[in-house]
């Protein structure tokens, strides 16, 4: 083999496609040819460069809210084309699963600051939560509906949305009720915590709204849709992927003001 | 009630099948696309597509070349003409043997390794991948960050094997040239007259 010969396999042999007996005569002919084995060595040392730097590149910091996005769609398609079927528990918690980790981010920006890609890790124990909740039939019974003192149960009737889940997870080391409301189709969580465990995040406060003499602070992004209030000793955070869900009914202090309002 | 079954087989052979896949696809969705709304958006739409044609599927058969192709395809079709390379119209002018003429002597050929990797980051090499005309871009990064034969490549892309095999080459000296003109522009290397 002439240096010609080694040079043209070059590229096959470095994206290992030249077949064994080339691989071989490449290599007794680099054995002795200085030139020929300079640049293989700098090209083999470009390729691995390239190969391992673009490994290292960012890996979506939202794996998780991705997943639930995809599995959304599956749902929509699977509806579409099998219309006759009832709604399918695993697509309820597939959009709790994006709006808790809508909460973690928005909880891990604030609190993490630049340590964004931590939030993988942070939402492990939601994930395992929710497994648990796959695959069961929705309750007969409302389950535990108060807590700190605020009842949740009558949110739903208010709003055609039913209580199916109450469980209490803890996000950043902070123990919060998480509620799961339902109406078949979709759901909206609502996260309960003392106010002293969890001050609503201060980069909200520029997005204040006020509505029935309450102030809500409140974030909208492409992935969800949250409000952070505080009623008596609690924050109470309400959270969707979707939209076009009216969020404010889905807060115990709702209730509480339409009743003061009617009161002279 | 039988055809509930049926349906639920499939979406659970799909997520079993197909879900694992997500991480490879979103970040060649990422150097594709150039950018999170449009990677997602395109891994999502990938997905959508194969749940849809899941029954063409051979089972058995390499399910992950399968999704890259039905992903590649949308990109060609969707998202190819946004964007243009300032590239594009120069590529030619590069001499095949530039990255070594320029090179010969230097550190860099006698150890290669250690100039290289202390001197080029992460961010570097992505950008110089982006910078890769589209149709350069798509076969490097299926080679480069998936590894896929040069025969995979073909079926992706729908592509000749000749053709798989030269832009893979023109794209190899496209990105050495931008690394090259990295490393003179911050001082690590001199350039040659
Ligand atoms: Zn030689």
């Amino acid at each position: 083999m002439n240096c010609q010969e080694a040079l043209d396999l070059l590229y096959d042999i470095i994206d290992k496609e030249a077949s064994e007996i080339d691989a071989q005569e490449v290599q007794q002919h680099l054995d002795g040819c200085r030139d020929c084995f300079k640049i293989y060595r700098l090209e083999s040392s470009i390729q691995a460069l390239i190969q391992e730097r673009l490994k290292n590149n960012d890996q979506p910091a939202n794996t998780e809210v991705l997943k639930s996005r995809v599995i959304s769609k599956l749902d929509a398609i699977d509806r579409e084309e099998n219309p006759g079927a009832p709604p399918r528990v695993y697509s309820l918690v597939a959009k709790v699963m994006v709006a808790v980790a809508a909460v973690v981010i928005i909880i891990g920006a604030v609190s993490l600051g630049s340590d964004y890609y931590r939030h993988v890790s942070l939402y492990v124990p939601f994930e395992e939560a929710h497994h648990e909740l796959a695959g069961q039939p929705l309750p007969d019974d409302p389950p535990v509906s108060t807590y700190l003192g605020l009842d949740f149960s009558d949110i739903g009737a208010r709003t055609g949305y039913a209580l199916v889940s109450y469980s209490k997870e803890s996000i950043n080391d902070v123990e919060m009720a998480h509620f799961v409301y339902s109406n078949g189709n979709s759901s909206v969580s609502v996260f309960a915590v003392p106010k002293d465990d969890y001050p609503i995040p201060l980069d909200l406060a520029e997005n204040s709204v006020t509505r029935n003499g309450i102030v809500y602070f409140e974030h909208h992004c492409r992935t969800c849709h949250l409000l952070f209030h505080q009623v008596d000793g609690a924050v109470i955070i309400t959270a969707s992927e979707q939209e076009d869900i009216d969020l404010f009914p889905f807060s115990p202090q709702e209730k509480v003001s339409v009743i003061s309002l009617l009161l002279p | 009630m039988a055809d509930r079954k049926k349906y639920a087989q499939k979406r659970k052979e799909f997520e079993a099948e197909a879900l694992p896949h997500m991480d490879a696809l979103y970040r060649t969705a990422l150097r594709l696309a150039k950018n999170q709304n449009d990677a997602e958006d395109l891994v999502q739409e990938a997905y959508a597509k194969a749940y849809r044609f899941w029954d063409k599927f051979e089972s058995g058969s390499n399910c992950r070349a399968w999704l890259f192709k039905i992903m590649t395809n949308i990109f060609i079709n969707q998202y190819r003409s946004k964007s243009r390379s300032p590239l594009s119209a120069n590529i030619d002018d590069i001499d095949e043997n530039f990255l070594y003429g320029q090179l010969a002597g230097s550190e860099l050929t006698e150890n290669p390794e250690q100039a290289l990797f202390a001197k080029i980051f992460d961010d570097d090499v992505k950008k110089a991948i982006e910078n890769l005309p589209d149709d350069f871009r798509m076969v490097a990064v299926l080679s480069f960050l998936e590894g896929f034969s040069y025969q995979e490549i073909a079926d992706i892309a729908d592509l000749q094997l000749g053709t798989v095999k030269s832009r893979l080459h023109r794209g190899r000296k496209i990105l050495q040239k931008q690394l090259f003109d990295y490393a003179v522009k911050n001082g690590y290397i001199k350039e040659n007259a």
